[in-house]
């Protein structure tokens, strides 16, 4: 069986987490671990605990700003914001939900402006990012009304052209887009990860999710660490 | 004149106006020639790759393939784009399974890379290739005197390129020092401006732009330069809202490290795109107009 912290480890950002040590740098580190539902070293015990619904439902991943502070400092090179963009994705390809936070729509009409022009055209952008959270801009009005002037500085410094760019090979991109999903298909068809033995986390007690995640940490870096020289399989060393 | 394939980013025709401007007005008295990557894409900064990590790749390719072509080092000013091409083309290099893949779907588009571009910021060139000292020798306006906080923001330094320290880099206070200014003290030069999250998130990130003005102001600076479009748009176009939400009074310019240059070079602020500041310059232009009387 596939579980979630094998998914995570094959998705380009997750190769390296079996590496951490949970000294908790990354969260000492990060500017925003204050206003995440699970910091950094958490979201790692979590996923290494395959707790997929709790860590691809929350908004930790959607906060982090790509300072890449927690992966210059990591002592062990998980590279914790690419693991961020990792579980980013999976949430977005998985149709995961998320609550308090509006970055994934900012990151959608982002994307949505590539597809269409080939480059990001910034004011239909932010258009479009507005519109797609008018339920949430209603809920604060004064806080959006300010956002008006803001735009009108940018734009009447030139910096919100109305024209949008559009390149030539914009056929192509979508070509390219288009012909790298079918190619993938066939790739991750021979290596899809298999969720039949896959219960809800949230069903299950503390006691269990504990013995779980011991379980993968033994299977894994705990494996490792024991694997020290002089200490041989079969040989109890100090331990005997 | 040194050749490169240069890569604006989408950000240096609109938000960054002043970045391309300036750019492109400081390549030719620095005897760089900047051949701009025909009808290149956006790269896919850090949204696409937060919603499709692989696929955000092989829009980053499509410009490294259209690139590799002409044989030289790719250039962009643009932090963003350069975290993402430099990382798209690491993992391409390192992943041959990976390139495959993406050969084949190039290849619909009669493209290819082989996977043997150098992905360059132009800070790094300028620091490396161009160097302080040649440029101190075209410097028509020395800027001495003037007190400049020097901010790199994030991902010019981070990850780890090896073009300068992650905590406590350099290069850009060596770009402010062959120009006769002082780059100031300025603990949080490569601390994060909010980044992108400033649409989403602008409650959450205020507090980091209010601690580097602030950080910035107590060292005495009279203006910032950072290379960063999203940095300098966070921290000139959100001073004002920081102001409001902090109750206090900064009105500190915030320059592309390539207008104070083309001011030293001694070119006119128009070319540069300074009225394309939000903040008032006019503290810096004054300073080089009184100069050049005196």
């Amino acid at each position: 069986m596939r579980g979630f912290l094998d998914e995570v480890k094959v998705t380009p950002g997750g190769e390296h987490i079996l590496a951490c040590i949970q000294c908790g740098t990354c969260t000492g580190s990060c500017p925003m671990a204050g206003a995440m539902e699970y910091p950094p070293r958490k979201i790692i015990a979590m996923i290494r605990a395959g707790m997929r619904d709790e860590v691809l439902s929350s908004n930790s991943m959607w906060f982090c700003l790509s300072c890449y502070t927690c992966t210059a400092r990591c002592p062990r090179g998980v590279k914790p914001t690419e693991l961020a963009h990792a579980l980013e994705s999976l949430a977005a390809q998985q149709g995961f939900q998320i609550g308090g936070t509006s970055t994934p729509s900012l990151y959608r009409s982002f994307v949505g402006s590539i597809k269409s022009n080939g480059r990001v055209h910034e004011l239909g952008m932010m258009i479009k990012y507005y519109l797609s959270i008018i339920p949430e801009l209603m809920k604060h009005p004064v806080a959006t009304i300010k956002v008006v002037p803001l735009g009108i500085k940018l734009f009447s410094h030139k910096r919100l052209p109305l024209k949008s760019t559009k390149i030539k090979g914009k056929e192509d991109l979508s070509k390219i887009i288009r012909k790298f999903k079918e190619v993938r298909g066939k790739h991750v068809k021979a290596a899809q990860p298999d969720t039949s033995g896959y219960v809800n986390r949230a069903t299950k007690n503390k006691a269990e999710l504990k013995a779980e995640a011991d379980y993968e940490w033994a299977k894994g870096e705990g494996n490792k660490i024991l694997k020290r020289p002089g200490i041989e399989e079969g040989n109890p060393g100090i331990f005997g | 004149m040194k050749l490169y394939s240069y890569f604006p980013g989408c950000s240096a025709e609109s938000t960054g106006l002043g970045l391309g401007l300036s750019v492109q007005a400081i390549a030719e008295p620095l005897d760089m020639e900047l051949v701009e990557i025909e009808d290149w894409n956006c790269c896919g900064s850090t949204p696409y790759g937060s919603l499709d990590e692989e696929e955000s790749i092989v829009v980053a390719a499509r410009n490294l393939a259209l690139a590799e072509k002409r044989g030289f080092d790719l250039v962009t000013p643009c932090s963003s784009c350069f975290v993402t091409l430099a990382g798209a083309n690491g993992y391409l290099q390192e992943h041959p399974k990976m390139l495959a893949q993406v050969n084949e779907a190039l290849a619909v588009a009669g493209l290819e890379y082989q996977g043997s571009l150098r992905v360059r910021h132009l800070v790094d060139v300028l620091v490396n290739d161009i160097t302080p000292e040649f440029i101190a020798d075209k410097v028509r306006n020395r800027l001495d005197g003037l007190r400049v906080a020097p901010y790199y923001g994030c991902q010019l330094v981070r990850p780890q390129y090896g073009l300068d320290d992650t905590e406590f880099p350099r290069t850009l206070d060596r770009l402010v020092e062959c120009l006769g200014a002082e780059a100031v003290d300025f603990p949080l030069k490569a601390r994060c401006c909010g980044g992108s999250l400033t649409l989403s998130e602008e409650g959450n990130v205020l507090g980091l732009m209010y601690k580097l003005l602030k950080s910035a102001a107590e060292n005495g600076a009279q203006c910032l330069v950072t290379p960063c479009p999203l940095c300098q748009t966070n921290l000139d176009a959100y001073q004002s809202r920081v102001n409001a939400s902090f109750k206090t009074d900064y009105k500190l310019p915030v320059l592309f490290i390539t207008q104070l240059i083309g001011l030293a070079l001694g070119i006119e602020a128009e070319s540069l795109g300074m009225n394309t500041n939000i903040v008032s310059p006019r503290v810096v232009l004054d300073y080089i107009k009184n100069r050049v009387i005196t």
